[in-house]
């Protein structure tokens, strides 16, 4: 006999872990199923204090290693020799792309999910965002505006912790900030003359999910500007599922989590029309256990949680659960990125800093607003900062002997970047699908990617060189280069869509509270449901739409609806 | 076939370095080799280079702080996309390029290897080291690596904060101020 709760939450990580809080606070008994490992919160981040001499590759991995097991993990920046445990190993872990496309899919599997890793940077989507579908016609239109997550996103950002300066800017919408960080003064210099002579434009403050005020009621202490976030966190300064949503539903007494955990199928009555539950693979003896819930709730990561779905096939739904539109596994998205504008910046050198600020700048988007009209649809923005290169820049320069070590005895000369995150418009042959033939190390179907980014995004990276050139000379920095060419899909860590919500049943797999149009106590609440992908990192939008889901579906769930 | 010739030039190199009356190398190179002897021979050669990249100077420098044993096991496991036998490989193409090289005084093998130092980050392809020479590039970025991730290159002749407390934006530098090898940023992004 099956175990029975209230609801069964499929993935620990940013959203796993707000939909179980959010559910058990609402008094269900909540199964959380986590598919990787174990991560304790502070014993289990165990290369946090090392420092580089203390690890055998100096911080860098072992290439040859990596190589092997992840291969494609490695491309990313904050995979380093301190977290390459908390990254997948394609080895065990491989997927497929199609048509000479490239995907580079970044994945953690662990409790806490890419909560640990990611990049932590929170922006509201304002109605510009919500309602851009439907004004250029590409995509469906969203189910909810702004004002429908407004309070959500107040909710969540005052429990998770984010520090940020408010700008009035009705593109990118201010919310419950701890007090910012700190420009350096090349960041402020560069924020004044953006200012003065570009009016519509302004560059502020990376808003960061990173405490400037300690949470003593929760077991967090301020950011101690070390800035290695990615090792985990035992002073809990930044939100993860184990520093914040965890310890809140575990506190409720309403929480089961158990890890190692595959789930392989959510299974569905169809006498009932409903989901029933869960069919588990032990990731260490294969062993299938199924779990019986009242509602379901994925939240295992955009394509995992599509990639379930699809795997989840029965007499009433042969092409995927909750798959009637046809539109599951399509319209999948990833913001353009590149690398828009890296400078120097002249005359600063007599400035430097003291510690690591876990954020950098963000420039909002500006065009294709107000007055500001271009040929291409959509925007982008800009993430990035200014610094001064440290040793490692000798590994990039000639010198040899005293004169080189007295060189790089010094900070380098300050450099300011920004990197481009371009809108990425929903297109229907962007998608996922399962190869059934070949299976992963857990056995399941390992997932096909197609993907590639359009000319929009193309004029729209083209548009965010030039005009990231432009800024900075007016500033007085020079420019050493500049790209519009887009890093392979996936490399934003941004990937969402592929269970969109809408509507229409016809055209989206999800209502206006994340609910299946097909099945009612099934529930998407991660980036799956994305219905466009805006410019701005999606993480606390993902935040705001579960906690409204599992609020609406607890409401629900009380009244006999679901 | 490689692996003997490769063991009879190292001999051959080793032998000519001995005749040469150990003055060819700086003496802390031969001081730290019999200090703690390689088992590699190739050693020598590698002291050499990481004496060149980073000498000791107020603070000790690459060979004090064993990064050539650092950089022999890095080209073992690929590390700055370095293959197995680039140390060997780029050992023969100097010698080969700079005969005698092991004979020159430092301030002579400073000079001999500028120009592949050079070449090797200039975007003229007309400088570009050709051959083996090239992979000076990845054994020098394992030389400076092995240095500052050092304890001493980190601490002694970096500044080294794991737990800085607070981020203070703007604080006076000049000429005199030494950078943090715990600015992650200023490390990842150099």
């Amino acid at each position: 006999m099956s175990e029975q709760y209230d609801a069964i939450v499929v993935g620990s990580g940013i959203t796993g872990g707000w939909a179980a809080k959010t559910l058990c606070e609402q008094g269900l008994k909540v199964l959380l199923l986590e598919r990787g490992r174990e991560l304790p919160h502070r014993s289990g981040y165990k290369n946090e204090m090392k420092s580089p001499w203390e690890l055998p590759f100096r911080g860098e991995g072992d290439q040859a290693l990596l190589d092997e097991h992840q291969a494609v993990q490695q491309h990313n920046i904050h995979l380093d020799e301190w977290t390459q445990d908390y990254w997948v190993k394609d080895s065990e872990h491989p997927y497929q792309t199609q048509n000479d496309t490239a995907f580079n899919w970044y994945r953690g599997y662990h409790l806490g999910g890419r909560s640990i890793m990611w990049g932590r940077q929170c922006y509201r989507w304002s109605d510009t965002d919500f309602e851009a579908n439907v004004k250029d016609g590409y995509g469906t239109d969203w189910p909810v505006r702004y004002s429908d997550l407004e309070s959500w996103y107040d909710k969540v950002e005052a429990f998770i912790g984010v520090s940020g300066a408010k700008e009035n800017l009705p593109q990118l919408p201010d919310g419950q900030f701890q007090p910012p960080m700190a420009l350096t003064p090349v960041e402020t210099h560069m924020r004044e003359h953006i200012a003065a002579h570009y009016p519509d434009r302004r560059l502020t403050i990376g808003r960061t999910a990173n405490l400037t005020e300690s949470k003593p009621e929760e077991g967090r202490a301020a950011c101690q500007s070390r800035y290695i976030c990615g090792r985990g966190c035992s002073y809990g300064a930044y939100f993860s599922t184990q520093s914040s949503t965890l310890p809140a539903a575990m506190a409720t007494g309403n929480l089961t989590v158990k890890t190692d955990a595959v789930v392989e199928t959510v299974d569905y009555d169809s006498e009932l029309k409903r989901a029933r539950g869960v069919t588990v693979i032990n990731r260490l003896d294969k062993k299938r256990t199924q779990y019986a819930a009242r509602m379901v709730f994925l939240c295992a990561g955009s394509f995992n949680s599509v990639a379930l779905l699809q795997r989840s096939v029965s007499d009433a739904f042969p092409h995927g659960l909750a798959n009637n539109s046809g539109v599951l596994g399509k319209y999948i998205m990833d913001h353009a990125s590149t690398l828009g504008a890296a400078s120097v910046v002249p005359g600063f050198n007599d400035h430097y800093y003291y510690g690591n600020r876990p954020t950098g700048i963000v420039i909002p988007r500006f065009v294709n607003m107000g007055e500001d009209k271009r040929a291409f649809l959509r925007g982008f923005s800009y993430q990035g900062g200014a610094y001064r290169p440290s040793w490692s820049r000798g590994r990039n320069m000639p010198g040899l002997g005293h004169a080189f070590k007295e060189n790089l005895r010094q900070p380098g000369d300050w450099k300011f970047v920004l990197t481009t995150f371009a809108e990425c418009l929903p297109r229907e042959s962007n998608a996922i699908s399962q190869n059934w033939q070949s299976k992963d190390a857990d056995g399941l179907p390992v997932l096909n990617i197609n993907f590639a980014f359009g000319k929009n995004e193309h004029d729209l990276l083209s548009a965010a060189k030039e005009e990231a050139a432009a800024m900075v000379a007016k500033a007085g920095g020079h420019v050493l280069f500049g790209s519009d060419r887009p890093n392979p899909g996936g490399s934003a860590i941004h990937e969402m869509g592929g269970a969109r919500m809408g509507r229409d049943a016809k055209t989206s797999i999800l209502n206006g509270y994340n609910q299946s149009h097909d099945v009612p106590n099934l529930f998407v609440t991660d980036g799956a449901a994305m219905a466009s992908s805006a410019c701005q990192n999606p993480s606390l939008t993902y935040m705001a739409l579960t906690a409204r889901a599992a609020t609406y579906a607890a409401e629900q769930l009380r009244a006999g609806r679901v | 076939m490689n692996n003997h010739f490769d063991h009879a030039r190292r001999n051959f190199i080793t032998g000519m370095l001995a005749a040469s009356g150990l003055t060819v190398l700086p003496a802390k190179v031969w001081a730290v080799a019999e200090k703690q002897p390689s088992s590699n021979p190739d050693n020598l050669f590698l002291s050499t280079l990481c004496d060149l990249v980073i000498p000791q100077t107020d603070t000790p420098g690459a060979v004090e702080v064993n990064v050539p044993e650092f950089v022999e096991v890095a080209v073992k496991h690929g590390l700055s996309g370095a293959p197995v036998d680039a140390l060997s490989r780029f050992e023969f193409a100097l010698l080969s390029e700079v005969p005698g090289f092991n004979t020159l005084s430092y301030q002579q093998q400073i000079e001999a290897l500028t120009p592949i130092d050079n070449g090797s980050f200039s975007r003229n392809p007309d400088e570009t080291p050709q051959g083996d020479l090239a992979l000076w590039k990845a054994i020098k970025a394992l030389i400076v690596t092995g240095y500052y991730t050092s304890q001493t290159g980190s601490s002694e002749e970096l500044r080294y904060v794991l737990i800085p407390g607070k981020f203070d934006a703007d604080i006076p530098a000049d000429a005199s101020t030494r950078a943090f090898s715990s600015d992650w940023t200023g490390v990842k992004f150099g």
